[in-house]
């Protein structure tokens, strides 16, 4: 156990005014950063990195991981308002943030937004402090058919997801796996479905295509729609009251919990993560029907989860040196930059650090919470402008995200592309939702199915014999089958009465 | 005191610089130019590059992460719209070799300006701590008694280190089964939980693992053993021949004066005892391997030409 002398020395680290100004200033950087499309965490970072030089190690750390829990939030607000996620984490906020904010909740879905993503960021860091050794013991169990298992788990729930039409779900599903497939090949090396265009060596970024399904197209069907300002707007800016809050705790908690797990195993990631969160409560729901239409749960889980998922990945970046993610990678770089060494020792080697980062972590989230509900209610206020400028203003943000992501005009070409795409989806009725989470998932599932069977020798019996991959393997079947069982027996009870 | 003796001065201030600066190189800013992103080797090498001129000429350094088509979008960039007056550089690796060598009509080195070499990061055969295998013969002597067995994880598919690990089957005679994770930070994971044998890596990224006897090193594949691991042999004393050459340099635009190159490249050769720099190349384990512009390309020639016979196999 640690000593007394030395989480008092952190605690006093942290508590300086001057490392708590700058935990403030990372969060909201952070906040502003996730806001805006195009800036994820990792770059958000590196543009504070060379103002950090002076700072002792742990202020600067601190300061980032600030940023980096800041970031989480912001994404998801960009997902309620303007229905394109500000950060890749913030994906799944989307499916009842944007429905929400539509029916003039918006200081609400911001205010679930803000809470979920502190308790989660709050909760993940505490269990971090305590367990992280040990789990990092566990996420290092896990090779490529446990990864396999966890993205077919993942896929599992397009089967939720497409509650309508079970075959558009699925042609959907499809359609984002072949576009996984473009870019480069991970186990040969070489191009894949790129038509000689270098701009497609690193494969479609997930985001273009986020951006034009869902912000161009959402845009197109703005645009057919008679100019009249609807009158919900009202009550925009109002949080969520005490009891809403207290019934989405159960959601919370338990998307923190799969945050932080999927956040442990290097490699999978906050969307990821977000997405299982949100089937998950969407599964335990007493009214699964109203998710995708405004269901608080359906905002709270996927916000708790991201957030926690990067309490989680701070086990492998901590006890292990290894980055989980763009954002992971970055702090690692600095770490080493301030002469630290990520690794098992580092518990022992400099323990006032670590636990000064756990200190700084905790803060962090109660900072996120402060700042978030005292600028929910300005935010919310976008949802009172003119549709009109709205719409102008979020396909200029469109175009220029695309642009910030990569740098390429190539891809601003790819976001329009996207969003007729989109715009045909929604015409046509295909749900979005699960070609993004093919998106998410696909190319996990091609190289961890291709890494595995490398391992075994072609023998197909590794996802079985192993008990972590079988087990999961299994809570999918489970998931595919369980609206179909649920449809099955009701009938079934339907008839004996 | 008026305002406009404050703006006088103040645009007198780069008058009054030393006026050594202008003939020699660094510029009062250079722009760093990588294709890795934020985080990558390319990008941590740069800014500790960039520090290094910082505190040792007082300029002011960019940095730009030209990210995109795995050094394709760099790389256009450097030999199309790049300033030649020296002000921008890029760091590069063996990427700047072999995706032209994948996809045509990118810029390859020869349209643009080789600078200089500066470092060759070692590749070393690592193990797991409580792996089986105590030195190198033991696993080749093993390897050849049970081909196709053992697995031996690298970064990504057609990479260097899948290179060096075909030249060393091919040399000792012996089948592993290479596996190309997402990153060596994957493969490393990999290799912690023992889901693989070995992996191909640089000894910079394992350190802390070294230190923690997770990990051990059986062999390294350079010409000359590693000064922080005196007692691992290198792979030609075992006697195979494999000498991986993953080089770290710097290019120009194409069409830069030919004194200008040779001053930045004396410039960056003399950096090696300045912090941060030393502490990078010291922790990295890397080899200080500095070539002027036209040993660097005689070398970049030969590199290439054994490059475009590895790739080309690849489609088999």
């Amino acid at each position: 156990m640690v000593e007394m002398s030395v989480l008092l020395e952190a605690l006093l680290n942290v508590l300086t005014p001057y490392s708590l100004f700058f935990l403030v200033v990372g969060v909201f950087i952070g906040i502003v950063a996730g806001i805006l499309p195009g800036i994820n965490g990792a770059i958000g970072i590196s543009l504070i990195l060379p103002f950090t030089f002076g700072m002792p190690p742990a202020t600067a750390l601190i300061m980032m991981l600030g940023l980096w829990g800041g970031q989480n939030f912001g994404g998801g607000v960009t997902a309620a308002l303007v229905h394109a996620p500000g950060a890749a984490s913030g994906a799944s906020t989307l499916f009842d943030g944007y429905p929400m904010a539509q029916k003039g909740q918006a200081g609400k879905a911001l205010g679930i937004i803000c809470i979920a993503s502190s308790i989660g960021w709050f909760i993940s860091t505490i269990m971090l402090a305590l367990i992280a050794v040990p789990l990092a013991a566990f996420a290092l169990r896990f090779s490529a058919p446990e990864y396999l298992a966890v993205g077919v788990f993942g896929l599992s729930m397009v089967a939720s997801m497409a509650t309508k039409n079970i075959f558009k779900g699925a042609i959907a599903t499809l359609f984002g796996l072949v576009i996984v497939t473009i870019g480069t090949d991970p186990f040969s090396g070489l191009p894949r479905f790129t038509f000689g265009r270098y701009e497609l060596m690193d494969g479609i970024n997930f985001l273009v295509v986020m951006i034009g399904v869902f912000a161009i197209a959402e845009a197109l069907v703005q645009i057919e729609k008679p100019a009249t300002q609807a009158k919900v707007q009202k009550f925009a800016r109002q949080l969520p009251s005490w009891k809403e809050v207290k019934a989405l705790l159960p959601t919370i908690l338990r998307s923190t919990g799969i945050g932080m797990l999927v956040g442990t195993a290097p490699g999978a990631g906050g969307s990821i993560g977000a997405f299982i969160a949100y089937n998950e409560a969407k599964r335990f729901s007493k009214h699964p029907e109203e998710f995708g239409h405004g269901a608080q749960e359906g905002v709270a889980a996927p916000e708790a989860a991201n957030n926690a998922t990067e309490g989680g990945a701070m086990v492998p970046l901590l006890a292990l040196g290894i980055p989980g993610s763009g954002a992971a990678a970055v702090i690692l770089a600095s770490m080493i930059m301030f002469g630290l060494r990520p690794g098992p020792q580092i518990f022992t080697d400099q323990p006032v650090l670590v636990y000064s980062l756990f200190f700084g972590l905790a803060l962090g989230a109660v900072v996120l919470l402060i700042l978030g509900l005292l600028l929910t209610p300005y935010l919310a206020l976008v949802m009172r402008l003119p549709r009109a400028y709205l719409i102008t203003g979020v396909t200029g943000i469109a175009f220029m995200a695309a642009m910030a992501i990569t740098g390429l005009l190539f891809d601003v070409w790819l976001v329009l592309l996207f969003g007729i795409v989109g715009y045909i989806m929604r015409k046509l009725d295909f749900p979005p939702a699960p070609m993004i989470l093919a998106l998410v998932l696909g190319f996990m599932i091609e190289t961890s199915l291709r890494r595995s069977m490398i391992l075994s020798d072609g023998d197909w019996s590794i996802f079985f014999t192993r008990p972590i991959s079988a087990t999961i393997l299994g809570l999918a079947i489970l998931g595919f089958f369980y609206p179909m069982i649920r449809d099955v027996i009701g009938r079934l009870r339907a008839r004996s009465a | 005191m008026n305002k406009k003796l404050i703006i006088s001065t103040l645009l007198a201030l780069p008058l009054a610089m030393p006026v050594a600066a202008q003939d020699a190189w660094p510029p009062e800013e250079v722009e760093l130019v990588t294709h890795s992103s934020s985080g990558g080797g390319g990008d941590i090498m740069i800014r500790n590059l960039g520090r290094t001129l910082e505190e040792k000429f007082g300029i002011d350094a960019v940095y730009n992460n030209r990210v995109g088509g795995s050094g394709a979008v760099a790389l256009s960039w450097l030999a199309n719209q790049a300033p030649t007056d020296g002000s921008s550089i890029m760091s590069v690796t063996p990427t700047q070799l072999i995706t032209p060598l994948r996809v045509e009509g990118i810029p390859t080195y020869q349209d643009v300006m080789p600078i200089a070499r500066l470092m060759i990061d070692p590749s070393v055969l690592a193990i797991h701590g409580e792996s089986q295998f105590d030195t190198i013969e033991e696993f080749i002597d093993y390897a050849r008694e049970n081909p196709n067995e053992l697995t031996v994880g690298i970064g990504s598919a057609g990479s260097l280190d899948q290179l060096v690990v075909q030249n060393f089957m091919t040399a000792a005679d012996i089948e592993v089964r290479i596996v190309p994770h997402e990153g060596g930070g994957d493969a490393e994971a990999a290799l912690l939980g023992q889901h693989i044998d070995a992996i191909i890596g640089e000894p910079g990224g394992i350190l802390s693992h070294l230190d923690s006897g997770n990990m051990r090193i059986l062999t390294v594949f350079q010409e000359e053993r590693l000064d922080a691991y005196p007692d691992v042999p290198t792979l030609q004393e075992v006697g195979y021949d494999v000498v991986s050459n993953k080089f770290r340099g710097v290019f120009g635009a194409p069409g830069m004066d030919a004194e200008l190159v040779e001053a930045i490249g004396e410039t960056l050769s003399n950096l090696l005892d300045d912090e941060p720099w030393n502490t990078y190349w010291r922790e990295g384990s890397m080899t200080p391997a500095y070539l002027g512009h036209e040993d660097f390309v005689a070398f970049l020639d030969k590199a290439n030409e054994e490059l475009r016979v590895f790739i080309e196999s690849l489609d088999d």
